[in-house]
């Protein structure tokens, strides 16, 4: 399995169609590829654009995109400050937001932008975009380097915001969160409840509906 | 008539810098920076600057050249993580970063031009983002009371600037360039075309706001 690419695309399933979405770097990035299908998947970059779209020939001047890459820009894009661009995201004018993780906890706090050891490189924009998007999506291995769970009973690392969390979705399954806690609502069809459960600090609900996440072939 | 800002000579820009001047700076991944004028503030050997913007950008391009030589002595930014050398400068406690979540950044710059004491924000309640901040409960919210920042000099980069000094940028390069342009004491621009007149329509930052305009022909 490819766990990236599995995990950007288990959380394309749960963009909708005609939406504004905010992706941020890493693994939120490759959802791009599994969302050309939907229509109307309006992409907000944070450095000041609504409408981003793989580049297809030539650099455009002036253009890249949050994550420093060279983009282009659909039909009906819009530029704009910095000012406006977080104000489309605290004023709650996103969609989604698609956010790499450290760690989440039961209760959606989420910890992303640095650990307890050094300076850090900054929060750049995640504090604002997290704070503000309708729906958050913390998309994550399911485990550490050192085989760590990373979902928690209470984040250690510094955290980014607190309760904002809607959705976990790792490579073994993808998780609801509601004021009560965690809510298992789709799992890998190889791998079992209990064996979620040994990989999970807190414990969980499961929905009377849990769906198998859709494989992806590549 | 209105005030024509006549654009000047670089050893007239470069007579405005001084050593421990607080700098605002555009550009957002050193895109949208004004290179010329950081070329003149290089040649000026002007030290101990406190830099505020976006990010440090790279090591060789924007306002990481201000570093990497040694010039900076403070930076208040949203993410440093593309500049290798401000991170370790950080780390040997040479360089003193502040950051800030990004939007937060651009709406205290605002805030300071706008004339208003600060703004309030739910943005990072909850994480180091809140220490040493006065907090207020509205509607049941638990907020932070952010105070505006300014600086002595702002240091914007533009498309197009006409003879009154409105300016319009170009694509995400214009990023924070027209937050900036309303908090510093004194505004210089770098403009890629100088013209006659834009379009009242076509303004970005109206010309109240611009004290210098970088000559690209002397």
């Amino acid at each position: 399995m490819n766990v990236k690419k599995q995990i950007a695309y288990t959380a394309s399933k749960l963009i909708k169609e005609n939406s504004y979405v905010n992706l941020g770097v890493g693994i939120p990035t490759l959802i791009t590829k599994y969302v050309k299908d939907k229509k109307n998947i309006n992409i907000h970059s944070e450095n000041g654009f609504i409408g981003w779209k793989e580049l297809e020939n030539e650099p455009i001047k002036d253009l890249i995109s949050a994550g420093g890459v060279n983009c282009s820009y659909e039909e009906g894009s819009s530029f704009f400050d910095t000012v406006t661009s977080f104000g489309i995201s605290r004023g709650g004018h996103l969609d989604y937001t698609c956010v790499g993780s450290l760690q989440v906890s039961q209760y959606g706090d989420i910890a992303n932008w640095k650990t307890n050891d050094g300076v850090g490189y900054g929060m750049g924009g995640a504090m604002d975009i997290i704070h503000g998007a309708k729906n958050v999506l913390a998309l994550m291995t399911h485990l550490d380097s050192k085989g760590n769970p990373k979902i928690v009973n209470k984040c250690s690392y510094p955290l980014t915001a607190i309760g904002r969390v809607k959705h976990i979705i790792t490579e073994y399954c993808v998780f609801d969160i509601d004021k009560n806690g965690l809510i298992l609502t789709a799992i890998h069809p190889k791998y079992t409840v209990l064996e979620i459960k040994e990989m999970t600090e807190p414990n969980f609900k499961i929905s009377h509906e849990v769906k198998e996440i859709e494989l992806i072939d590549e | 008539m209105l005030t024509i800002k006549r654009p000047v000579t670089k050893e007239k820009i470069s007579e405005l810098f001084k050593d421990k001047q607080k700098i605002m700076f555009g550009g957002f991944g050193g895109i949208g920076t004004p290179e010329k004028i950081i070329d003149i503030i290089i040649d000026s050997n002007k030290k101990q600057l406190h830099l505020i913007g976006i990010d440090s950008g790279f090591d060789n391009t924007g306002v990481g050249r201000l570093i990497e030589k040694d010039l900076v002595e403070e930076i208040t930014v949203s993410y440093s993580g593309k500049n290798k050398t401000a991170m370790e400068k950080i780390k040997e406690g040479v360089l003193r970063a502040n950051f800030i979540p990004q939007g937060i950044l651009a709406e205290k710059i605002r805030a300071y031009g706008a004339g208003l004491l600060g703004i309030i924000s739910e943005v990072g309640v909850g994480t180091e983002v809140e220490k040493g901040k006065i907090k207020i409960v509205i509607n049941d919210r638990v907020c932070l009371i952010e105070e505006p920042i300014d600086a002595d000099i702002a240091i914007v980069k533009a498309a197009i600037c006409d003879k009154y000094g409105n300016l319009k940028y170009n694509n995400i390069a214009r990023n924070i360039n027209p937050i900036i342009a309303t908090a510093a004491k004194t505004v210089i621009v770098e403009a890629e075309k100088i013209v006659e007149m834009l379009e009242p329509n076509d303004i970005d930052t109206p010309g109240v706001f611009v004290d210098y305009i970088l000559d690209n022909e002397k």
